[in-house]
């Protein structure tokens, strides 16, 4: 009995010490960006410097509670923002572990979902939990004090020129849908201070290079390369126009649709920029002041 | 009674079960690979899952094993009956084994005749899973997901939603079977039981009571082999007390898998079943040898002759099964061992507050935290030592490997004076 006491008393001891350590170390006024380790899959969480937690996609299953369980202090269960960029399960999978663990405010996604069950299982538990959703197209803006995210892509045009289909009693997350989702793809540009990132969702051309025409010019720091390095994601034209000085691809180890393609790594490597990959590294974290910023060894 | 008239008992009661045996196992299966099947089934274990799907072994006659996966929002509960219809495939696995599995097969509910059993296992069936899934609720707004499904498997002996890369992680530590519930559960479940009840009632009420709640207690566990195995055993102890006759642990075990194997013959090819009775008869038959001739380690003891005796006692299941065995988990397990009791008592009080107030069992799950992440910590690091790996195990190595064990039992067991 007395040797449990201690047991929990030490354990109590060790608790405060862990809180003020995490509280320091989650506070530190600095933009974390953590292309998660989700397997074959985009999950992609976003600590704000003002502390506001958004989780861009969320892997095709709960792998993704690891990577906010290693990047999250453990007394926080909420997730200001999540976003959905693409309605294929290897983005959205995730989210329906995320809702049973996390208190979710706000979903956002294109007008664009899916007509399968797993979609509408989600749609379900974020109907059930009276979350806020929000359509976002091309030039909407999501911000908090500190930071802004930017929608680039898809144009309310460019969905007009297919032929959509409603789906049938959707209201929310996508009350439309298209054969291929992957030209519809929701891409954001984050930025902080001079220090920008473009996160791609699974966009492929010839949406990628629309995609570069509307961005037109000017550098950023860290690319997430599109579609898991899959060759039809990325494009010449997306690397002139951005630059990128990072480029990160989110694939899974051995995954069975080869991803990342030979000719998206030599792509990149013809212009020189340097590459880190999920399935090689695990979660990868890149920490910025707005003014510079590193990648967390 | 005289020694004739047992040895005949016996003898009866082995002709007994090799009948049912026979019974079972005389059809040879017809399932090939490419078949169309359907058949109706009863769920008898619990699902595990992994990513968005569930995977579970279903017996379409008992002489067969189906291996099927299944999308995870489909509700596999104990006893309930399913017609599944798909292909069945023959499949080979890492260690050279060839298995049924269906991928995906269409999965119906089948409405049984509503007799009065039936109904009368729907109220403890219902209530489980509602405990279950509360409790759950409670770990997982309190911890990170993998300790929380830690922390649900030790205390309830539910597998949860584990990540694959942490599950992986235990099974190469040797440490997979703190996430099933077994002996050490009932013991703690029992002994808590009973020194409750006997607050409020005489002592033999509170005993048939404390029997109540361990067989409550193994619906909630998910009715896996091992924690029949050990409520057969804690129920048999509990009885004893209440006849007031001398309880033997041997006599307990035996009975166990007596019953099991003529309920249900097709578990003497369950590696649960397996892996439960043979480390149950190593703690009784190797450790007290061990705990006799091997040097007392402060600290340690208790938990390293037990380990040791469970290990020796299973390698060769763990062998055959996983075709490897972590260098690692003799180490594993005694730097996380001690943790179990201590992640137990947090789990279960944290638990019992679920039902009063929500919000002080999360803060009681936070206790929990620092011997979770202990836990964690010790698991992944020595889950990345080398393992020994074995292709294949002959028979009749196995066979050689218990008879010597069981002549190294026999003859240093100490003779009665």
């Amino acid at each position: 009995m007395k040797k449990t006491l201690m047991s929990l008393i030490g354990s109590l001891c060790i608790l405060i010490a862990l809180a003020v350590y995490q509280y320091v170390v989650f506070h530190d006024g600095k933009l974390h960006v953590v292309v998660c380790d989700v397997g074959q899959g985009d999950g992609i969480y976003i600590r704000s410097p003002d502390g506001s937690d958004i989780l861009v996609d969320s892997g095709p299953d709960s792998a993704i509670l690891s990577c906010l369980s290693r990047h999250m202090p453990f007394w926080d269960r909420v997730i200001d923002i999540a976003i959905i960029t693409n309605a294929d399960l290897d983005h959205y999978g995730g989210f329906i572990e995320v809702l049973k663990n996390y208190a979710v405010k706000e979903f956002v996604t294109t007008d664009i979902g899916k007509n399968d069950k797993m979609f509408d299982n989600l749609i379900k538990e974020v109907v059930l939990r009276r979350i806020s959703t929000r359509v976002m197209w091309s030039d909407d803006i999501l911000r908090d004090k500190k930071i802004q995210l930017v929608s680039l892509w898809p144009t309310q045009e460019s969905l007009s020129l297919v032929n959509s289909q409603p789906v049938k009693g959707r209201a929310v997350l996508g009350s439309r849908t298209v054969n291929s989702l992957n030209p519809y793809s929701l891409v954001l540009a984050l930025t902080y201070g001079s220090f920008d990132v473009l996160l791609t969702g699974d966009i492929q051309p010839p949406a990628t290079d629309e995609l570069a025409l509307r961005i037109g010019g000017g550098e950023i720091e860290v690319l997430k390369v599109p579609h898991h390095g899959s060759k039809n994601g990325l494009t010449k034209k997306l690397l002139e126009v951005t630059s990128p000085e990072l480029a990160i691809i989110s694939a899974g180890r051995k995954n069975k649709f080869g991803h990342p393609a030979q000719q998206t790594l030599q792509l990149l490597k013809d212009f020189s920029v340097p590459l880190l990959r999920t399935d090689q590294r695990g979660d990868i974290e890149v920490v910025s002041d707005g003014k510079t910023w590193i990648v967390r060894p | 009674m005289n020694k004739p008239v047992v040895i005949l008992m016996c003898a009866g009661l082995i002709a007994i079960l090799a009948l049912r045996f026979w019974s079972t196992y005389h059809k040879t299966s017809n399932y090939t690979n490419g078949q169309t099947v359907s058949f109706v089934t009863t769920i008898t274990t619990t699902a595990r899952v992994s990513g968005n799907f569930q995977k579970i072994t279903v017996h379409p006659d008992p002489s067969t094993a189906i291996f099927i996966t299944l999308p995870r929002d489909i509700e596999l509960d104990y006893r309930k009956t399913v017609r599944i219809s798909g292909t069945s495939l023959r499949s080979v696995l890492s260690n050279k084994k060839t298995i049924l599995t269906m991928y995906l097969p269409k999965v119906e509910a089948v409405k049984r005749s509503n007799n009065l059993s039936d109904r009368l296992i729907q109220i403890p069936l219902i209530a489980s899973r509602f405990v279950r899934t509360q409790v759950g609720l409670v770990f997982a707004k309190a911890l990170p997901s993998d300790l929380a499904s830690l922390l649900l498997g030790i205390v309830l002996g539910v597998k949860g939603n584990m990540s694959s890369g942490f599950s992986q992680a235990l099974s190469r530590a040797g440490v997979t079977h703190v996430i099933a519930a077994s002996g050490m559960n009932v013991v703690i479940v029992g002994g808590f039981l009973v020194s409750f009840f006997t607050i409020f009632f005489k002592r033999q009420p509170s005993l048939v009571f404390a029997i109540a709640g361990i067989v409550f207690y193994a619906f909630l566990a998910g009715m896996e082999p091992s924690i029949i195995r050990a409520s057969i055993m804690g129920i048999l102890v509990l009885a004893s007390q209440i006849i007031g006759r001398q309880y033997l642990a041997s006599y307990g075990l035996i009975l166990a898998v007596y019953s099991m194997l003529f309920v249900q013959p097709v578990l003497i090819a369950d590696i649960g079943f397996q892996l439960s009775v043979t480390a149950t008869a190593g703690l009784l038959y190797i450790k007290p040898l061990l705990d006799r001739f091997m040097p007392k380690i402060p600290y340690l003891g208790e938990d390293l002759t037990t380990t040791l005796s469970a290990q020796v006692a299973t390698l060769p299941i763990l062998l055959t099964t996983f075709g490897s065995y972590s260098l690692g988990s003799i180490l594993a397990n005694l730097l996380v061992l001690w943790t179990v009791p201590i992640l137990m008592a947090i789990g279960a009080a944290a638990a019992a507050l679920t039902f009063f107030f929500q919000p002080l069992a999360v803060l009681v799950t936070y206790l929990s935290l620092p011997f979770l992440m202990y836990f964690e910590r010790v698991v992944y690091v020595l889950s990345g030592l080398p393992a020994l790996h074995i292709d294949s195990l002959p028979f009749i190595s196995i066979v050689g490997y218990y008879l010597f064990v069981i002549a190294l039992v026999v003859g240093f067991q100490k003779k009665p004076e």
